[in-house]
């Protein structure tokens, strides 16, 4: 149990590190459900709530990525900001 | 001698940072891969004790309300049908499957009516995908009108069996 306690802190940890959006939000929901099913709740729940916050904030274009011609074919508005109801 | 060499990664910056940093289709399509694989796993995760049954799902509802889609694209529709299969999910007295040894809301909040009502009011949107398909190109609304019409019929399906 200390060693699965100690990847899922070392995923949430160095997950949102990684550039992709897809694979971020893919591996949140991947340490989410091995959590869950080796009975960590409270770090799923975390897990889960990450991504969703990350899905919400990354809908702004970044420094790193090619915005440009994307961003320009978008109608909604790219402004960030934090779920009022996911806060810590 | 040995030389310390910093380890300098070989990938291009332009790799993809953001929603916006994708092709619009790109990022529809995996905003709904997404939004149907935290819905599976919603099903089965235990509510917050002070912050309601559903807090993490009112969070998903309200980025796929947010979120940046492309024109004239059906993803919404397929990201809000998922968001109805997990209410109707949700409201039933057992959930489908479970977490061996894990308690999930069917089991936590079973028979309270207030857990019901959250139910109901979780999945309120301010925006609807209603005006997505409407497109110029007639071949794309008859491809967004079918989608939807196969999804709809599933779910009826779905509400009949049950």
């Amino acid at each position: 149990m200390a060693f699965v306690k100690a990847s899922t802190a070392f995923c949430q940890i160095t997950i949102p590190s990684i550039a992709g959006v897809t694979a971020r939000l893919g591996l949140f929901l991947s340490a989410a459900e091995a959590a869950l099913l080796n009975g960590l709740v409270q770090q799923a729940d975390g897990l889960v709530r990450s991504a969703i916050t990350d899905a919400q904030e990354s809908t702004g274009a970044t420094a790193a990525g090619a915005a440009g011609a994307a961003a320009s074919r978008r109608t909604a508005s790219s402004t960030t900001f934090r779920l009022p109801t996911l806060g810590p | 001698m040995q030389s310390n060499v910093a380890c300098v990664s070989t990938r291009p910056w332009s790799e993809v940072g953001g929603w916006t940093d994708m092709r619009p289709h790109e990022a529809d399509d995996a905003a709904v891969g997404f939004t149907r694989r935290c819905a599976a796993l919603l099903v089965v995760l235990p509510g917050h004790p002070t912050k309601g049954p559903l807090y993490i799902t009112r969070g998903l509802v309200r980025v796929m309300d947010t979120f940046p889609w492309s024109p004239h694209s059906i993803a919404p529709v397929h990201a809000y049908l998922a968001l109805v299969h997990l209410s109707a999910t949700l409201a039933q007295a057992a959930l489908p499957y479970h977490v061996p040894g894990l308690q999930s809301n069917d089991v936590l909040y079973a028979g309270e009516p207030a857990y019901g009502q959250e139910v109901r009011t979780a999945f309120t949107c301010t925006s609807y995908p209603i005006n997505v398909p409407v497109n110029p190109n007639l071949r794309s609304y008859q491809r967004a009108v079918l989608a939807m019409n196969v999804d709809l019929t599933f779910y009826l399906l779905e509400l009949i069996i049950l």
